[in-house]
């Protein structure tokens, strides 16, 4: 199989994270953090150094601030729904994914109000215009895509946090697509917190995820229950990560990704990074030769985009063509509106979605052409 | 003259006591893993542990055994904002 659905996922994973995650469930599956004897002491210990690996991949010197989540959606409403309260407004690109777009709007409910910014697709400065024009009085929260998981737009996070933190406002940035690829430093930054899904741009396992907190301010918490820690108090620990992570944590999932994170550092993140963004250079030259073929953006540069690429052919819904390029080629693409309406009614292709193509750092020229060999025999 | 082996072993057990009177309840074992690694940085010896009861202290505990340069030790934790969790044994906080 040609794998080209690392947007959703990546696959395969590395071997050093099949192997590490493997080795966890087998030899040190102890509950971390709920006992002292040696095997409960040698799994806290893994999951400690992968929070000391995660924190300083993402340039934090304090572990304690990595938060274990399921995936990006549980850290990200763990900030959403931590943070505002009645009265409050929040402020959102018109790129993000239901696991924003869809705790929001169930705030609303709750006397919440949200806006929706306009992004300007190559012109970094209009759109932090853009969002200048939309902060309010009240607007408390900022939760902002890195990038489009349906076509690689980029947004100038940095720019847009520093900005909100000149108007007091809380900054929240959504990395499900572009951790692992895209750089940040959260020493030098005016991201508050940072989601990350575990399982695509870093290579960990499915079910992995954190919430990096890099301010003061702490979201309420989204469960409660057994930490292993002050358990004779009624109430939820005040401290950090105990507050966030009740429940038996996923183990193995967190000795895998931080065994994907060291399969990243060992390559380089901006050397998958531009490995990616070629091949989908590459795939953007070849389809758009083609004039059956609609493509949704300019020219993908690394500044600008971030190596996602979203096409159709003309008189073909997407999921057909998906389900063509599975079932006659082999190649796995994703077809629909990749949970993320917003993006689509932005591009107006909210009726028909797109077939969404994401390399990986195993991704060959090979697969490219061969999909683009496939795409052009689909009549 | 031969000195009896219980004799040693005496000096070795009353030295183990001294060493675990002088570790500090933390609040999770995460903040105990990374008061461990900031010492050490410091050249502090320390392990995490989980502790018992006794000595007034709830279950569900994990310490810091502080092998050398308690008082230092403690005032490097707190530099850094660690809250202890209670009382350490032994040691003065």
């Amino acid at each position: 199989m040609i794998y080209l659905d690392n947007g959703a996922t990546t696959f395969p994973k590395p071997q050093n994270v099949t192997r590490t995650t493997l080795s966890a469930l087998k030899y040190y599956s102890a509950n971390a953090g709920r006992g002292g004897h040696r095997l409960a002491m040698k799994a806290a210990e893994i999951v400690y150094n992968a929070r000391s690996n995660i924190a300083s991949f993402f340039g934090m010197d304090d572990p304690s601030r990595v938060v274990f989540t399921l995936n990006c959606t549980t850290a990200l409403n763990t900030v959403i729904k931590g943070i505002v309260k009645s009265g409050d407004h929040i402020l959102i690109s018109e790129y993000e994914h239901n696991a924003v777009l869809r705790p929001i709007e169930k705030l609303t409910r709750s006397g919440i109000s949200y806006s929706v910014v306009p992004v300007y697709e190559g012109d970094n400065d209009r759109t932090l215009n853009s969002f200048r024009e939309n902060i309010k009085q009240n607007t408390k929260l900022l939760v902002c895509t890195c990038a489009s998981n349906v076509f690689g737009i980029r947004l100038p996070v940095e720019r847009i946090c520093a900005l909100c933190h000149q108007y007091g406002i809380i900054t929240c940035v959504d990395a499900a697509q572009g951790a692992g690829l895209i750089p940040f430093d959260l020493s030098d930054s005016s991201i508050d917190y940072l989601c990350i899904a575990g399982h695509k741009g870093l290579y960990g396992p499915m079910g992995t995820g954190a919430m990096l907190i890099n301010t003061d301010i702490l979201p309420d918490s989204l469960t409660e229950g057994g930490t292993g820690s002050n358990s004779a108090q009624y109430n939820q620990p005040e401290i950090i990560p105990d507050r966030f992570e009740s429940g038996t944590c996923n183990f193995p999932g967190i000795a895998g990704l931080s065994a994907g994170i060291d399969f990243v550092r060992n390559r380089g993140a901006l050397n998958i990074y531009k490995n990616e963004i070629r091949h989908i250079q590459n795939l953007y030259e070849l389809l758009s030769g083609d004039n059956r073929v609609i493509l949704y953006t300019d020219y993908p540069d690394m500044d600008h985009y971030a190596p996602v690429l979203s096409f159709n052919i003309k008189g073909f819904d997407s999921e057909a063509v998906s389900e063509i390029l599975s079932s006659r080629y082999d190649i796995a693409t994703r077809a629909g509106l990749h949970c993320a309406p917003l993006a689509h009614k932005a591009k107006n292709t909210l009726e028909i979605g797109t077939v969404r193509v994401v390399p990986s750092a195993f991704t060959t020229q090979n697969d490219i052409n061969r999909l683009v060999s496939a795409v052009k025999n689909i009549k | 003259m031969t000195v009896p082996f219980s004799f040693y072993s005496h000096i070795m057990n009353r030295k183990e006591v001294i060493t675990i009177e002088k570790t500090v309840q933390m609040n999770s074992v995460t903040q105990a893993m990374r008061a461990r690694d900031i010492l050490k940085a410091s050249g502090i010896r320390s392990k995490v542990k989980r502790i018992t009861s006794s000595d007034g202290h709830k279950p569900c505990s994990y310490g810091l055994t502080i092998y050398n340069d308690f008082d230092r030790a403690v005032e490097i934790l707190r530099d850094k904002n660690f809250n202890f969790n209670g009382r350490a044994f032994g040691g003065r906080l």
